[in-house]
């Protein structure tokens, strides 16, 4: 077949296409161009057209009058027999009663209620959760406490027996309180250990003897042998899979259902939402995917997903790392050149940071790590003199700070950055500038976003030199919890390093700013069903105007972070100090 | 804001029956129309329609809102005609294309009672009605139930392909076939 003959052939199936009504305005117009100059398909179009006019006169009926009546009638018979449904069933069940009361079931019945009554009450009685949550300030730097641990613990002689020593460890011992890590490590503080993510009752195996019978024996069995063992702190070593599992458990037990369900939604939307060759899209050319990938995996990340893990989501998070990891640039960025192609390359350090924070298997890291290395190098390296990142840009400079803090948690080397990232920013001309004006702005809506970056910045930002910074990160909280928490006000990345900034102070301002942010996200969260066959937005956050261009995934996944931020970390400042 | 149907129907799920009323004056008359395409009757046709209508009622409950509702109602109708006449190929025998009155006293396969119609006009429009039911059955019934949800029920490829259970591709080329069909039935009349 000619390259003409195939021409008109695909002018013909879109012919047919329009006659069912289902040619889009481009393809008319193909259409049209190509019958114009195409005696045979003019011909063959003529034809169809009459074809049209033929289908299209075919009658249409209205409902007669009895239509609706009849039909009012035939639901209320459905209406009564459902009814009558009801009534057998409980008549049913009322009639099986009085038989039982009347012993005409017969004996043989009795020993099979009863079994099932004992089995009911056993397995009441021997349900154990491998994890208590003790938490005094469910958003705030609460304590969690893990035991025993389920994965390397010694299987103890029985389900009973692990039953009764967790009990009287419960009981007996005390449990040091335990600090999930920051972003960057904390102040000096004397009352925690912030090397402990948890203490874990590991079961000295006990020479054999018989197995109690009674709860007697029971209680003389003696005092079984604990030893305390401190989880390390997983910076740059393998063992980070246990802090993501930290992070799902507090969210998991969280008494906030609204955000927890809200988290849960937001997750299920994103990994729905995923490409199937990894990447999360954006909604125009301004946001790169690189960005808005980036912006996804940690959002699974905060959630308490490891990329080590079997869940789905854990799937997700290694499908999405493993494409950004694959987009690497020829100059070593990780994003496309454009115009946020720094703010792309920033935000895929940090996901990548954390995700070799969060990877227990050492090849593994030790693959991925160089590469990680090299792109947050590239941060320090491409400093300008200023201290800001992109020309004063406070989003940035942020992003830059928190990028720092992330792979400072991996162990990743960044202290030149992270010195001059912050001191350098403070002592410029525009980080004054800045600095001042913010803090006097008052309620300005255009001012609350760049405070949100510079807040996050200088409260984060010089972790190895927290005395200098005390004063002036108090100035910027305070100035931060005047700062507006209303929808559409700055864009999805400045709620969440707003929200990270407020939340190192704990206390006050956190209740205050978190009160707000909940409100806001929980309200303006997708619910509604679709009304066609399609995209289902439940679950994710609409981009309002100043996000627009990154497209629903990177607003979900910004809310996600928003309302995650506080169970994975620790705040800096705690609300005591 | 009117709404969606699948909004009316997640409220009829929790109790509004005001809402499942809504979704009937919506759909009885699209309905109608497509089991009528189906049979020429308008008696079996409102049966049908109605039985839809019940069995959507009865299960309310296994309502996924995961594809339009449209597509849903004309799934739950398909099963029902291949229930009932398509699988035991129990159509009602086609009326002759020439008469004007059929068996039941109804012209036209019972589109309009003989009674209240203009005698004159008639005539012309059985000729025209004669015309595009002679061409719609003249398709096989796969052609012909495709061709009705997507050309008279204005459904997309896709929502047809998902009431119909097949890909889309399929969808497009039965389309394109029975258009075909039509077009060469039209040439040969015109030939004769």
């Amino acid at each position: 077949m000619s390259q003409n003959e195939q021409q008109c052939e695909e002018i013909r199936r879109l012919l047919a296409d329009r006659v069912a009504g289902q040619l889009d305005e481009p393809a008319v117009a193909k259409v049209e161009g190509h019958v114009a100059a195409c005696a045979a398909c003019r011909s063959y179009a003529e034809e169809l057209a009459a074809t049209d006019v033929l289908l299209a006169s075919a009658p249409s009926l209205e409902p007669s009058a009895e239509f609706d009546a009849r039909l009012a009638e035939q639901l209320r018979s459905e209406r009564d027999r459902e009814r009558a449904e009801r009534v057998t069933v409980l008549a049913t069940l009322a009639a099986g009663l009085r038989r039982l009361r009347q012993f005409e079931l017969g004996v043989a019945v009795y020993p099979l209620v009863l079994l099932c009554v004992v089995y009911v009450m056993w397995a009441i009685g021997t349900r154990r959760d491998d994890v208590r949550i003790v938490d005094g300030d469910d958003g705030g730097g609460g304590v969690l406490i893990i035991y025993p641990g389920r994965d390397d613990t010694p299987e103890p002689a029985s389900r009973a027996l692990a039953r009764v020593e967790a009990d009287a460890v419960a009981e007996e011992r005390t449990i040091a309180p335990i600090r999930s890590d920051p972003y960057v490590p904390m102040l000096p503080d004397p009352e925690f250990d912030r090397n402990l993510i948890g203490v874990r009752v590991v079961y000295v195996p006990q020479p054999a003897q018989a197995e109690p019978k009674t709860v007697a024996e029971f209680e003389q069995l003696p005092e079984p042998d604990v030893e305390e063992v401190k989880l390390p702190l997983p910076t740059g070593a393998p063992g980070g899979s246990r802090l993501a599992r930290a992070r799902f458990l507090r969210i998991k037990h969280s008494r906030m259902r609204s955000a927890r369900r809200a988290i849960s939604k937001g997750v299920v939307w994103l990994i729905k939402h995923q490409d199937k060759t990894g990447y999360w899209a954006s909604a125009s050319a301004e946001y790169s995917r690189q960005e808005v990938t980036a912006a996804a995996t940690l959002a699974l990340m905060e959630s308490g997903f490891a990329p080590s893990g079997r869940s789905t989501p854990s799937r997700h998070l290694r499908a999405g790392l493993t494409w950004l990891l694959e987009q690497k640039q020829t100059d070593g960025m990780l994003a496309p050149a454009g115009a946020r192609q720094w703010q792309g390359h920033t935000m895929a350090c940090v996901a990548l940071s954390e995700a070799l924070r969060l990877t227990d298997d050492e090849r593994v890291r030790m693959r991925f790590r160089e590469d990680v290395q090299a792109a947050v190098g590239k941060l320090a390296a491409a400093q300008p003199e200023s201290g800001a990142w992109g020309n004063d840009d406070p989003e940035l400079t942020a992003m830059v700070v928190m990028a720092a803090g992330a792979a400072r948690a991996a162990g990743l080397a960044v202290d030149a950055a992270t010195h001059r990232t912050r001191l350098a920013w403070l002592e410029s001309e525009a980080g004054r500038r800045l600095s001042t004006a913010y803090a006097s702005e008052g309620d300005d809506h255009k001012a609350g976003p760049n405070r949100s970056y510079y807040a996050i910045g200088v409260i984060l930002g010089s972790p190895d030199d927290p005395s200098g910074t005390d004063d002036h990160a108090r100035r910027m909280a305070r100035s931060l919890a005047e700062a507006p928490v209303v929808w559409g006000a700055g864009d999805f990345f400045r709620w969440y390093a707003g929200t990270l900034a407020a939340y190192q102070f704990n206390g006050g301002l956190w209740r205050r700013w978190r009160g707000r942010m909940l409100e806001e996200l929980l309200r303006h969260q997708e619910g509604t069903p679709p009304s066609k066959a399609g995209d289902d937005p439940r679950g994710s956050w609409a981009p309002h105007a100043v996000t627009k261009a990154g497209g629903p995934a990177y607003s979900t996944a910004l809310a996600v972070l928003s309302l995650t931020a506080s169970y994975g970390h620790s705040p800096l400042y705690g609300g005591s100090r | 804001m009117a709404k969606t149907d699948a909004e009316l129907m997640l409220e009829f799920q929790r109790g509004r029956e005001q809402a499942f009323a809504e979704l009937v004056t919506r759909f009885r008359g699209p309905l109608l129309n497509y089991f009528y395409k189906l049979l020429w009757d308008r008696q079996l046709s409102e049966d049908c329609c109605q039985e839809v209508f019940c069995r959507i009622f009865r299960h309310r409950d296994q309502y996924v809102p995961a594809a339009s509702f449209a597509t849903y109602l004309y799934r739950i109708g398909r099963n029902l005609w291949i229930d009932r006449y398509r699988a035991r190929r129990n159509r009602p025998a086609s009326a002759s294309l020439d008469a004007a009155v059929d068996e039941d006293g109804h012209t036209m396969g019972g589109l309009m009672p003989a009674d209240v119609e203009d005698p004159s006009s008639r005539a012309e429009l059985a000729d025209e009605f004669g015309k595009v039911r002679q061409a719609l059955d003249c398709l096989s019934p796969d052609l012909k139930e495709t061709l009705i949800l997507v050309k008279y029920q204005g459904l997309k490829y896709a929502e047809a392909a998902e009431a119909l259970g097949v890909p889309i591709g399929t969808v497009r080329s039965r389309i394109h076939a029975a258009i075909e069909q039509v077009r060469q039935l039209l040439r040969v009349e015109a030939d004769v």
